[in-house]
């Protein structure tokens, strides 16, 4: 791995994480009213609270100063308290984040698995009946509200079919401690209409890709060579034209992270799966104000961290990327 | 590919035509690009008049039909009833007008900022142009949702969010796409010969560069417009979304929200959503189309 374009990566991750967290604070203090009365005006909140948070803010000092306290808190993973649970807000939602990756990642990879495939399958075969309705389908599904999916999928397989349960993660009364397979069967039954919403919106935009990179690996000189040279269909397709054309595939892969896992949200709210989404919703319901900003903080964090993963994963694979 | 087929249809009969209306012809004739023009102006439609001909009034509760409540496509209800007898066509129509303000306000805010910052990092370069690329980096892996929810917890519901929070964030891609073709665009011989005869950097952007860009201004704007539409109707659906007026967000969040599912009631879910997905489509096509006007190498007739 090339140094200097790893420490280049690196900084601009934490510059952008620096960003967020200056919006972060803007956005608080730019809101009309005066923030201080937000945070400790709440009638749930406990008078010693109050007195913390007036602290620990810096809410009494001016706004430069209160800005390096609240940059010094976040460095430290002070977050705050939230109202409702009266927790740290980050232990909360550090319980939620594994429930969201969980039904964001898996069918993802699965889509990309699939994706890959069936480019490959479409741009071989062109013009076949896969190839037409994938590139319809390909514009269909980018249009297609990810909750509205999930109502039909809702509609058709627990209504209609009554195969998935309705909504919930685990069947009541199971605990991980006492029956792990049972509980964790449980949820992967829960779990399978919300990864299957996730996975249907987003193979064929990764196919497409796949489809149109191939197309044109396909009319590269070393195509022609190595088909010259006699070699199987499978060894061209699996060597030479695999490896050149996945590239576009993951730079998608890293974009579209900021979608998956801040749209996630939707797709928690229609099955009530209680990950990182649905708790900031509740939050936001219950004008729980330190819990939802720390959620949208981390959301954020998260998705420049799983970003800068994916950059540096394309960097390793495509040598120009780290020469260039 | 799929065009090739109609292509030199009907060269000629375009011929004697004036300009601009072989230009406007040529949207017409692409099945798709048609189907989304009219359903467009369909919802346009049903927008500006939703007051005189939806059947029902939906913001007057006294004329909810109660009686014939969670009833499904009927006579008297074309498109079924929700759970308090609301008529769902009349909503459906009343819905349209903030898609429609949210779709076409962000899709010209984002396409014109982002022109003009791409623009500006293309034309002047150096210093602004790295920090302007270093912006677009940070703003391009900024979740949208997450932040749309974290600024309605504190000013309340409101479908202004998104169109301010797209213009925020949307307008980073569009900036690097039309710097990236400005860019390439100048090693061109035409904009060379230009520079050649000494026409002014600014005359030479305006006249050249820029137009240059349009096609691509024409996708991203129709595009940034349909995900916008999609980003209210996911916000509306999530609740908050404006509180008073009707969305088709936020009749599917009552569809879900009362219980739509656990009835059966399949016409409160599948008409507001198929509004959602036909006119995010329609936006969609609508770019592909005008890129095809706006781009003479992609027009059917045109021979390279």
């Amino acid at each position: 791995m090339n140094r200097a374009y790893f420490a280049r990566r690196f900084a601009m991750a934490l510059l952008a994480i620096g960003v967020a967290v200056v919006l972060n604070f803007l956005l608080i203090h730019l809101m009309p009213g005066d923030p201080a009365h937000r945070f400790y005006a709440d009638p749930r909140v406990p008078p010693e609270v109050k007195q913390e948070i007036i602290r620990l803010f810096g809410l009494d000092k001016p706004l430069w100063q209160q800005f390096l306290l609240y940059m010094r808190n976040v460095l430290r993973g002070e977050l705050g308290v939230s109202y409702t649970t009266q927790r740290p807000v980050l232990q909360v939602i550090a319980e939620r984040i594994p429930w969201t990756l969980a039904i964001t990642l898996i069918p993802t990879f699965l889509a990309i698995a699939c994706g890959i495939w069936l480019g490959l399958w479409t741009a071989w075969r062109r013009g076949g009946i896969l190839d037409f309705l994938l590139r319809t389908l390909g514009t269909a599904t980018s249009s297609v509200p990810s909750f509205w999916l999930a109502m039909l999928l809702v509609m058709i397989f627990s209504y209609w079919a009554r195969i998935f349960p309705l909504m919930g993660m685990v069947k009541p009364g199971l605990s991980l401690a006492e029956a792990p397979w049972s509980f964790i069967g449980s949820v992967a039954y829960h779990a399978a209409l919300p990864m299957l919403t996730l996975f249907v919106l987003s193979v064929p935009g990764y196919a497409l890709v796949m489809r149109n990179a191939v197309i044109s690996v396909l009319g590269e000189n070393y195509i022609l060579a190595a088909q010259s040279k006699g070699i199987s269909q499978t060894v061209l397709l699996g060597r030479h034209v695999l490896k050149n054309a996945v590239l576009p595939l993951i730079s998608m892969f890293s974009l579209s992270l900021v979608g998956v896992i801040g749209g996630a949200v939707l797709v928690e709210q229609v099955f009530s799966w209680y990950g990182m989404g649905l708790l900031m919703i509740r939050a936001a319901q219950a004008r729980d104000f330190p819990l939802v900003q720390a959620a949208a903080l981390i959301t954020i964090v998260l998705t420049i961290a799983a970003n800068f993963v994916a950059d540096l994963v394309q960097a390793w694979i495509d040598p120009r990327i780290r020469y260039g | 590919m799929a065009r090739g087929g109609h292509r030199n249809r009907r060269p000629q009969s375009e011929e004697g035509l004036p300009r601009r209306e072989r230009r406007s012809l040529r949207l017409l004739r692409r099945p798709a690009g048609l189907f989304s023009l009219i359903f467009l102006a369909l919802c346009i439609f049903c927008a500006l008049a939703a007051d005189r001909i939806s059947p029902y009034d939906p913001y007057d509760p006294g004329q909810k039909d109660i009686l014939h409540a969670l009833t499904g496509p009927s006579r008297r209800h074309p498109l079924g009833t929700d759970s308090f007898g609301g008529d769902l066509f009349s909503a459906l129509i009343h819905g349209a007008r903030i898609a429609l303000i949210v779709g076409f306000t962000t899709g010209i805010t984002v396409s014109l900022l982002g022109a003009v910052l791409g623009a500006a990092a293309a034309f002047f370069g150096g210093g602004v142009d790295r920090t302007l690329m270093f912006l677009v980096d940070v703003v391009m892996v900024l979740p949208g949702l997450p932040l749309m929810i974290l600024v309605a917890t504190y000013i309340g519901g409101s479908y202004w969010i998104v169109v301010v929070l797209f213009t925020f964030l949307g307008w980073a891609g569009v900036c690097r796409m039309v710097r990236g073709r400005i860019l390439s665009e100048k090693t061109v011989p035409y904009v060379e010969a230009a520079r050649s005869y000494a026409a002014p950097r600014w005359r030479i952007l305006f006249r050249h560069l820029l137009p240059s860009t349009y096609p691509l201004l024409a996708v991203t704007a129709a595009r940034t417009a349909a995900g916008s539409v999609l980003a209210e109707a996911g916000l509306s659906f999530l609740g908050f979304g404006d509180p008073l007026a009707i969305s088709w967000g936020k009749l599917l969040a009552e569809a879900q929200s009362q219980g739509a599912l656990l009835f059966g009631a399949w016409w409160w879910v599948l008409f507001p959503g198929l509004a959602v997905t036909l006119l995010a489509l329609s936006f969609i096509n609508l770019g592909y189309a005008l890129e095809e006007v706006f781009n003479p190498r992609l027009r059917r007739g045109a021979r390279c």
